[in-house]
């Protein structure tokens, strides 16, 4: 087991849910399939899960079965195509960004689901060494392929110099030597989660 | 991609596409390669499926055989039954099953007439029958909140309230619970978790 991942029985322990539930979750597809990572182990075969991922998304459940059906928190979760728009001001109240920047690389006042997906990829990448034109090249480049980012890929990976940024897209996690300062990781679909779960519910 | 309301198969039919049909009769011959979404699917004849399949209710009284994934509401089958994957909120089975991979579901209710197997079983309630002591049912497998079993030889069982009824074999058993073996079973590891 490595560090990051739980057992499904500490998983249960921990959060207090039964059998039933997670599988309830998992078939409705609000847990995806690919965090049951299945491994031998001298008990036989044990089911993991990416630790973090799990805990939150549960953590994020629980606090919103009561206000909401499973099935709506589904819904959410899994269509790619929301029509609805969020205001600026409610972008800077929830204060998503970290930069506060990043929202004026685009010039409106309503932002639809994409434009906030695309904006939070390079808040992660963000910072002041970067020139501000460069941010604004990197988001029309990351617009071109926007639908793909959002219903096809999982991680991008950024690559950071003094003169701007690249960025490769991937639909599998990649192993990479750890000690590059310049490399920078994306998980999209966590971060597509969060967002839908935070402003379109 | 065929749109249709309702179709009645009682002869010979085979399809080269995906299928969208409100309801799907067939007491002949029905074999299709694509994928088939329908809101019922009633067989008492041969009904194969290349594809995948989404039907809200599924009744079978024949051989169905889905070569993906299976995703209903309501399973019921008292013939054979062979699938790749069932996602499903209630399974109830009464004859043989072949499942390759996973079994997902809510209610769970096995009463098998021959030899069958189930890679794995994720379920909430789980109630698996067998009158005939030679018959059994193989799972990798099994891991619901509530779990009854005859007759079932499985690799590794983990419950919260768990029964092991006559004839069973199970590698290692973990509850949290409760536990109760019938002295015609074998548990070579248990443990309370």
């Amino acid at each position: 087991m490595k560090l990051d991942e739980i057992s499904k029985k500490d998983l249960l322990s921990i959060t207090g849910i039964s059998y039933g539930q997670l599988y309830r979750w998992k078939r409705q597809g609000l847990i995806p399939e690919e965090w049951f990572i299945k491994k031998a182990s001298f008990t036989g075969q044990e089911t993991y899960f990416p630790k973090d991922l799990v805990l939150d998304r549960i953590d994020k459940i629980l606090e919103l079965k009561d206000l909401k059906s499973l099935e709506e928190i589904a819904d959410i979760i899994n269509n790619n195509k929301i029509l609805k728009e969020i205001n600026k001001y409610e972008l800077i109240d929830n204060e998503i960004f970290i930069n506060k920047d990043v929202i004026n690389i685009i010039d409106k006042i309503n932002f639809t689901y994409e434009d906030i997906v695309l904006l939070k990829i390079i808040d992660n990448i963000y910072d002041s060494s970067l020139d501000f034109e460069n941010i604004r090249r990197l988001y029309s480049i990351l617009c071109d392929y926007k639908k793909d980012i959002i219903h096809q890929y999982n991680f991008i990976y950024f690559i950071k110099n003094d003169d701007g940024v690249g960025f490769v897209l991937l639909k599998e996690q990649i192993i990479v030597e750890y000690n590059l300062p310049n490399l920078i990781k994306v998980n999209i679909h966590t971060l597509i989660d969060n967002i839908k779960l935070l402003f379109f519910l | 991609m065929i749109n249709n309301n309702d179709i009645t198969i009682s002869g010979v039919m085979k399809i080269n596409d995906n299928l969208d049909a409100s309801g799907v009769n067939v007491s002949g011959i029905f074999k299709m390669k694509g994928n088939l979404t329908s809101q019922r699917l009633q067989s008492s004849g041969i009904a194969k499926i290349l594809g995948s399949a989404e039907i809200t209710e599924v009744s079978n009284s024949g051989i169905l055989k889905i070569c993906g994934k299976l995703k209903t509401n309501k399973l019921i089958s008292s013939g054979v039954i062979s699938v790749d994957d069932v996602d499903a909120e209630i399974i109830k089975i009464n004859g043989k099953v072949n499942v390759e991979n996973n079994m997902n579901c809510d209610q769970l209710t096995i009463d098998f007439k021959s030899k069958s197997f189930v890679g794995s079983i994720e379920a909430s309630s789980i109630n698996i029958k067998c009158y005939r002591f030679s018959k059994k049912l193989h799972v990798n497998t099994i891991s619901a909140d509530e779990i009854k079993i005859e007759n079932v030889i499985c690799e590794k069982i983990t419950g919260n309230n768990v029964i092991i009824g006559p004839n069973c074999k199970i590698n290692y058993l973990e509850y949290i619970n409760s536990i109760e073996i019938d002295k015609s079973s074998k548990v070579i590891n248990k443990q309370k978790i």
